[in-house]
Protein backbone atom coordinates (compact mmCIF):
# COMPACT_ATOMS: atom_id res chain seq x y z
CA UNK A 1 0.00 0.00 0.00
CA UNK A 2 1.66 2.80 -1.10
CA UNK A 3 -0.90 6.33 -0.59
CA UNK A 4 2.12 8.84 -1.24
CA UNK A 5 2.93 7.34 -4.47
CA UNK A 6 -0.56 7.24 -6.01
CA UNK A 7 -0.69 11.07 -5.03
CA UNK A 8 2.35 11.64 -6.86
CA UNK A 9 1.29 9.67 -10.05
CA UNK A 10 -2.06 10.96 -10.43
CA UNK A 11 -2.51 14.79 -11.38
CA UNK A 12 -3.96 17.23 -8.68
CA UNK A 13 -7.22 18.01 -10.50
CA UNK A 14 -7.97 14.22 -10.20
CA UNK A 15 -7.10 14.07 -6.86
CA UNK A 16 -10.91 14.85 -6.09
CA UNK A 17 -12.10 12.30 -8.20
CA UNK A 18 -9.86 9.86 -6.52
CA UNK A 19 -11.18 10.62 -3.08
CA UNK A 20 -14.67 10.13 -4.22
CA UNK A 21 -13.65 6.91 -5.59
CA UNK A 22 -12.25 5.79 -2.44
CA UNK A 23 -15.10 7.02 -0.86
CA UNK A 24 -17.21 5.13 -2.95
CA UNK A 25 -15.35 1.70 -2.40
CA UNK A 26 -15.37 2.09 1.42
CA UNK A 27 -18.89 2.30 1.03
CA UNK A 28 -19.21 -0.54 -0.51
CA UNK A 29 -16.64 -3.06 1.01
CA UNK A 30 -18.39 -4.37 4.04
CA UNK A 31 -21.75 -5.86 2.22
CA UNK A 32 -19.82 -6.55 -0.80
CA UNK A 33 -17.38 -8.57 1.51
CA UNK A 34 -20.29 -10.39 3.00
CA UNK A 35 -22.39 -10.99 -0.19
CA UNK A 36 -19.26 -12.71 -1.29
CA UNK A 37 -18.54 -14.53 1.77
CA UNK A 38 -22.51 -15.80 2.12
CA UNK A 39 -22.45 -16.75 -1.82
CA UNK A 40 -18.97 -18.63 -1.80
CA UNK A 41 -19.11 -19.93 1.92
CA UNK A 42 -15.08 -19.31 2.14
CA UNK A 43 -13.70 -15.95 3.93
CA UNK A 44 -10.40 -15.81 1.52
CA UNK A 45 -12.87 -16.49 -1.74
CA UNK A 46 -14.69 -14.00 -0.61
CA UNK A 47 -11.90 -11.28 -0.54
CA UNK A 48 -10.49 -12.24 -3.56
CA UNK A 49 -13.61 -11.27 -5.10
CA UNK A 50 -14.04 -8.43 -4.00
CA UNK A 51 -10.78 -7.53 -4.73
CA UNK A 52 -11.35 -8.11 -8.42
CA UNK A 53 -14.14 -6.45 -8.42
CA UNK A 54 -12.90 -3.38 -7.20
CA UNK A 55 -9.96 -3.42 -9.51
CA UNK A 56 -12.27 -3.94 -12.44
CA UNK A 57 -14.33 -1.18 -11.54
CA UNK A 58 -11.15 1.40 -11.18
CA UNK A 59 -9.83 0.30 -14.09
CA UNK A 60 -13.08 0.18 -16.67
CA UNK A 61 -15.44 2.47 -15.00
CA UNK A 62 -13.41 5.21 -13.28
CA UNK A 63 -14.77 7.78 -15.44
CA UNK A 64 -18.09 7.05 -15.35
CA UNK A 65 -20.38 8.81 -13.77
CA UNK A 66 -21.03 8.34 -9.74
CA UNK A 67 -24.24 7.03 -9.82
CA UNK A 68 -23.53 4.30 -11.73
CA UNK A 69 -20.78 2.86 -9.98
CA UNK A 70 -23.48 1.01 -7.61
CA UNK A 71 -25.15 -1.41 -10.44
CA UNK A 72 -21.52 -1.33 -12.62
CA UNK A 73 -19.50 -2.92 -9.12
CA UNK A 74 -22.69 -5.14 -7.68
CA UNK A 75 -23.14 -6.32 -11.60
CA UNK A 76 -18.81 -6.94 -11.45
CA UNK A 77 -18.99 -8.76 -8.16
CA UNK A 78 -21.82 -11.26 -9.25
CA UNK A 79 -19.39 -11.38 -12.20
CA UNK A 80 -16.86 -12.58 -10.21
CA UNK A 81 -18.64 -14.94 -8.18
CA UNK A 82 -19.57 -16.32 -11.19
CA UNK A 83 -16.36 -17.44 -12.41
CA UNK A 84 -15.86 -18.01 -9.04
CA UNK A 85 -18.11 -21.23 -9.36
CA UNK A 86 -17.36 -22.16 -12.77
CA UNK A 87 -13.82 -22.99 -11.40
CA UNK A 88 -14.53 -24.84 -8.62
CA UNK A 89 -17.09 -26.65 -10.64
CA UNK A 90 -13.89 -27.23 -12.69
CA UNK A 91 -12.01 -28.27 -9.67
CA UNK A 92 -14.99 -30.77 -8.50
CA UNK A 93 -14.72 -32.40 -12.41
CA UNK A 94 -11.49 -32.65 -12.77
CA UNK A 95 -10.52 -33.67 -8.97
CA UNK A 96 -6.74 -33.74 -8.66
CA UNK A 97 -5.11 -33.08 -11.70
CA UNK A 98 -5.94 -28.99 -11.75
CA UNK A 99 -3.42 -26.97 -9.30
CA UNK A 100 -4.72 -25.56 -6.87
CA UNK A 101 -7.60 -27.96 -6.15
CA UNK A 102 -6.68 -29.14 -2.41
CA UNK A 103 -8.17 -26.10 -1.53
CA UNK A 104 -11.24 -25.64 0.21
CA UNK A 105 -14.47 -25.17 -1.73
CA UNK A 106 -17.60 -24.79 0.40
CA UNK A 107 -18.31 -23.64 3.47
CA UNK A 108 -14.78 -24.07 5.19
CA UNK A 109 -14.16 -23.45 8.64
CA UNK A 110 -13.47 -19.69 8.03
CA UNK A 111 -16.65 -19.31 6.33
CA UNK A 112 -18.48 -17.59 9.07
CA UNK A 113 -17.30 -15.88 12.30
CA UNK A 114 -17.63 -17.94 15.00
CA UNK A 115 -20.63 -16.63 17.08
CA UNK A 116 -18.87 -17.22 20.54
CA UNK A 117 -16.16 -14.58 18.84
CA UNK A 118 -18.42 -12.21 18.96
CA UNK A 119 -21.09 -12.87 21.98
CA UNK A 120 -18.26 -11.15 24.46
CA UNK A 121 -18.86 -7.79 22.22
CA UNK A 122 -23.05 -7.82 22.43
CA UNK A 123 -25.08 -5.41 23.78
CA UNK A 124 -28.08 -6.50 25.85
CA UNK A 125 -29.28 -10.23 25.92
CA UNK A 126 -26.47 -12.62 25.22
CA UNK A 127 -28.96 -15.35 24.59
CA UNK A 128 -30.64 -13.21 22.15
CA UNK A 129 -27.74 -11.99 20.80
CA UNK A 130 -26.58 -15.60 20.23
CA UNK A 131 -29.69 -16.79 18.59
CA UNK A 132 -29.34 -13.94 15.86
CA UNK A 133 -25.62 -14.91 15.31
CA UNK A 134 -26.97 -18.60 14.46
CA UNK A 135 -29.89 -17.21 12.40
CA UNK A 136 -27.66 -15.58 10.55
CA UNK A 137 -24.78 -18.27 9.68
CA UNK A 138 -28.06 -20.65 9.27
CA UNK A 139 -29.00 -17.80 6.19
CA UNK A 140 -25.31 -17.61 4.78
CA UNK A 141 -25.58 -21.18 4.09
CA UNK A 142 -28.88 -21.22 2.85
CA UNK A 143 -28.09 -18.08 0.66
CA UNK A 144 -24.97 -19.71 -0.40
CA UNK A 145 -27.16 -22.72 -1.73
CA UNK A 146 -30.09 -21.01 -3.82
CA UNK A 147 -29.68 -21.26 -7.59
CA UNK A 148 -27.53 -18.35 -8.79
CA UNK A 149 -30.05 -16.54 -10.33
CA UNK A 150 -32.29 -16.37 -7.40
CA UNK A 151 -29.37 -15.61 -5.04
CA UNK A 152 -28.64 -12.96 -7.75
CA UNK A 153 -31.94 -11.21 -7.37
CA UNK A 154 -32.22 -11.75 -3.08
CA UNK A 155 -28.97 -10.06 -3.04
CA UNK A 156 -29.74 -7.32 -5.11
CA UNK A 157 -33.19 -6.72 -3.72
CA UNK A 158 -33.40 -7.63 -0.44
CA UNK A 159 -29.86 -7.00 0.83
CA UNK A 160 -28.53 -4.23 -0.82
CA UNK A 161 -32.40 -2.66 -1.21
CA UNK A 162 -32.35 -2.12 -4.60
CA UNK A 163 -35.81 -1.79 -6.87
CA UNK A 164 -37.02 -3.95 -9.21
CA UNK A 165 -35.93 -2.05 -11.95
CA UNK A 166 -32.27 -1.57 -10.82
CA UNK A 167 -31.87 -4.99 -9.69
CA UNK A 168 -33.17 -6.01 -13.53
CA UNK A 169 -30.68 -3.18 -15.01
CA UNK A 170 -27.73 -4.91 -13.09
CA UNK A 171 -28.89 -8.36 -13.83
CA UNK A 172 -29.50 -8.18 -17.35
CA UNK A 173 -32.77 -8.94 -17.38
CA UNK A 174 -36.49 -7.89 -17.20
CA UNK A 175 -38.39 -6.86 -14.66
CA UNK A 176 -40.74 -9.87 -14.85
CA UNK A 177 -37.36 -12.20 -14.20
CA UNK A 178 -36.13 -9.94 -11.51
CA UNK A 179 -39.86 -10.98 -9.57
CA UNK A 180 -40.05 -14.47 -10.04
CA UNK A 181 -36.20 -14.93 -9.01
CA UNK A 182 -36.54 -13.29 -5.72
CA UNK A 183 -40.00 -14.78 -5.20
CA UNK A 184 -38.61 -18.27 -5.42
CA UNK A 185 -35.34 -17.40 -3.82
CA UNK A 186 -37.87 -15.53 -0.57
CA UNK A 187 -39.79 -18.94 -0.67
CA UNK A 188 -37.01 -21.14 -0.22
CA UNK A 189 -35.53 -19.27 2.08
CA UNK A 190 -38.84 -18.84 4.21
CA UNK A 191 -39.03 -22.97 3.75
CA UNK A 192 -35.35 -23.80 4.87
CA UNK A 193 -35.59 -21.59 8.08
CA UNK A 194 -38.86 -22.67 9.04
CA UNK A 195 -40.55 -19.41 8.97
CA UNK A 196 -44.82 -19.58 8.24
CA UNK A 197 -45.72 -18.20 5.03
CA UNK B 1 -43.45 -2.33 0.26
CA UNK B 2 -41.41 -5.15 1.85
CA UNK B 3 -43.02 -8.12 4.11
CA UNK B 4 -42.23 -8.43 7.56
CA UNK B 5 -39.81 -11.70 6.67
CA UNK B 6 -37.73 -9.44 4.52
CA UNK B 7 -36.89 -6.80 6.95
CA UNK B 8 -36.06 -9.24 9.29
CA UNK B 9 -33.54 -11.05 6.96
CA UNK B 10 -32.51 -7.40 6.16
CA UNK B 11 -31.96 -6.50 9.48
CA UNK B 12 -29.89 -9.55 9.97
CA UNK B 13 -28.04 -9.41 6.63
CA UNK B 14 -26.72 -5.86 7.49
CA UNK B 15 -25.81 -6.26 11.28
CA UNK B 16 -23.67 -9.11 10.13
CA UNK B 17 -21.91 -6.86 8.22
CA UNK B 18 -20.96 -4.86 11.16
CA UNK B 19 -19.77 -7.96 12.88
CA UNK B 20 -17.21 -8.18 10.25
CA UNK B 21 -13.98 -8.43 12.26
CA UNK B 22 -11.35 -5.29 12.30
CA UNK B 23 -8.86 -7.90 10.59
CA UNK B 24 -11.11 -8.18 7.40
CA UNK B 25 -11.72 -4.39 7.69
CA UNK B 26 -8.00 -3.72 7.64
CA UNK B 27 -7.68 -6.13 4.67
CA UNK B 28 -10.25 -4.53 2.75
CA UNK B 29 -8.73 -1.36 3.31
CA UNK B 30 -5.57 -2.49 1.72
CA UNK B 31 -7.25 -3.97 -1.32
CA UNK B 32 -9.00 -0.89 -1.89
CA UNK B 33 -5.79 1.39 -1.68
CA UNK B 34 -4.33 -1.30 -4.13
CA UNK B 35 -6.98 -1.03 -6.44
CA UNK B 36 -6.98 2.56 -6.56
CA UNK B 37 -3.06 2.14 -6.96
CA UNK B 38 -3.94 0.58 -10.13
CA UNK B 39 -6.16 3.68 -11.73
CA UNK B 40 -4.92 5.04 -15.29
CA UNK B 41 -4.69 7.86 -14.50
CA UNK B 42 -6.49 9.14 -17.96
CA UNK B 43 -9.85 7.49 -16.00
CA UNK B 44 -10.01 9.38 -13.39
CA UNK B 45 -10.60 12.70 -15.46
CA UNK B 46 -12.82 12.77 -18.51
CA UNK B 47 -12.76 16.47 -18.98
CA UNK B 48 -8.69 16.35 -19.15
CA UNK B 49 -8.84 13.57 -21.28
CA UNK B 50 -11.02 15.51 -23.57
CA UNK B 51 -8.42 18.56 -23.49
CA UNK B 52 -5.76 16.44 -24.18
CA UNK B 53 -7.22 15.53 -27.39
CA UNK B 54 -8.49 18.80 -28.91
CA UNK B 55 -5.79 20.50 -30.07
CA UNK B 56 -4.12 17.17 -31.93
CA UNK B 57 -7.37 16.70 -33.42
CA UNK B 58 -8.17 19.99 -34.34
CA UNK B 59 -4.58 20.35 -36.29
CA UNK B 60 -5.64 17.52 -38.01
CA UNK B 61 -8.44 18.83 -39.29
CA UNK B 62 -7.66 21.62 -40.31
CA UNK B 63 -4.59 20.45 -42.33
CA UNK B 64 -6.43 18.04 -43.90
CA UNK B 65 -9.17 20.82 -44.91
CA UNK B 66 -5.90 23.30 -46.02
CA UNK B 67 -4.58 20.19 -48.54
CA UNK B 68 -8.09 19.68 -50.01
CA UNK B 69 -8.67 23.49 -50.87
CA UNK B 70 -5.06 23.45 -52.23
CA UNK B 71 -5.80 20.45 -54.50
CA UNK B 72 -9.23 20.68 -55.29
CA UNK B 73 -9.73 21.22 -58.78
CA UNK B 74 -12.62 23.83 -57.91
CA UNK B 75 -9.45 25.40 -56.14
CA UNK B 76 -8.46 29.20 -57.54
CA UNK B 77 -4.84 27.91 -56.75
CA UNK B 78 -4.98 24.82 -59.25
CA UNK B 79 -2.72 25.42 -62.43
CA UNK B 80 -5.03 25.74 -64.84
CA UNK B 81 -8.87 26.38 -64.82
CA UNK B 82 -10.42 22.77 -65.67
CA UNK B 83 -12.42 24.70 -68.68
CA UNK B 84 -9.37 25.87 -70.39
CA UNK B 85 -7.73 22.10 -69.97
CA UNK B 86 -10.72 20.51 -71.22
CA UNK B 87 -11.83 23.01 -74.16
CA UNK B 88 -8.02 23.00 -75.34
CA UNK B 89 -8.84 18.83 -75.34
CA UNK B 90 -11.99 18.70 -77.25
CA UNK B 91 -9.81 20.89 -79.90
CA UNK B 92 -7.38 18.41 -80.39
CA UNK B 93 -9.92 15.56 -80.88
CA UNK B 94 -11.63 17.66 -83.45
CA UNK B 95 -8.63 18.07 -85.43
CA UNK B 96 -7.18 14.71 -84.87
CA UNK B 97 -8.10 13.77 -88.63
CA UNK B 98 -5.68 16.47 -89.80
CA UNK B 99 -3.71 15.55 -87.80
CA UNK B 100 -3.37 11.82 -89.06
CA UNK B 101 -3.74 13.67 -92.93
CA UNK B 102 -0.43 15.54 -92.42
CA UNK B 103 1.46 12.63 -90.79
CA UNK B 104 0.60 10.75 -93.59
CA UNK B 105 1.11 13.31 -96.57
CA UNK B 106 4.31 14.62 -94.39
CA UNK B 107 6.65 12.92 -96.94
CA UNK B 108 4.92 14.11 -100.02
CA UNK B 109 4.62 17.78 -98.81
CA UNK B 110 8.22 17.90 -98.01
CA UNK B 111 8.85 16.05 -101.47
Amino acid sequence: MDIPAIKRNLPIESEQSRLTLDGFLASVQRRAFAMARAASGSTDDAMDVVQDSMLQLVKSYADRDEDEWRKLFYRILNNKLNDLFRRRKLRQRFGGMLPGSHSQSSMGDDSVPDPFDTLAAADGDPARHLQRERTITSLHLHISRLPRRQREAFMLRCWEGFSTIETASTMGCSEGSVKTHYSRALNALRSQLGKPT
Amino acid sequence: MKTQFEQDLQSDLRHAEQAIDAEHITRLSTIRQQALSAAPVSSVSAPRRLRRFFWPTAGMILASLLVLVLVSPLSPFTSAPINEQVSDNFELYDDLEFYYWLADNEQDLRG
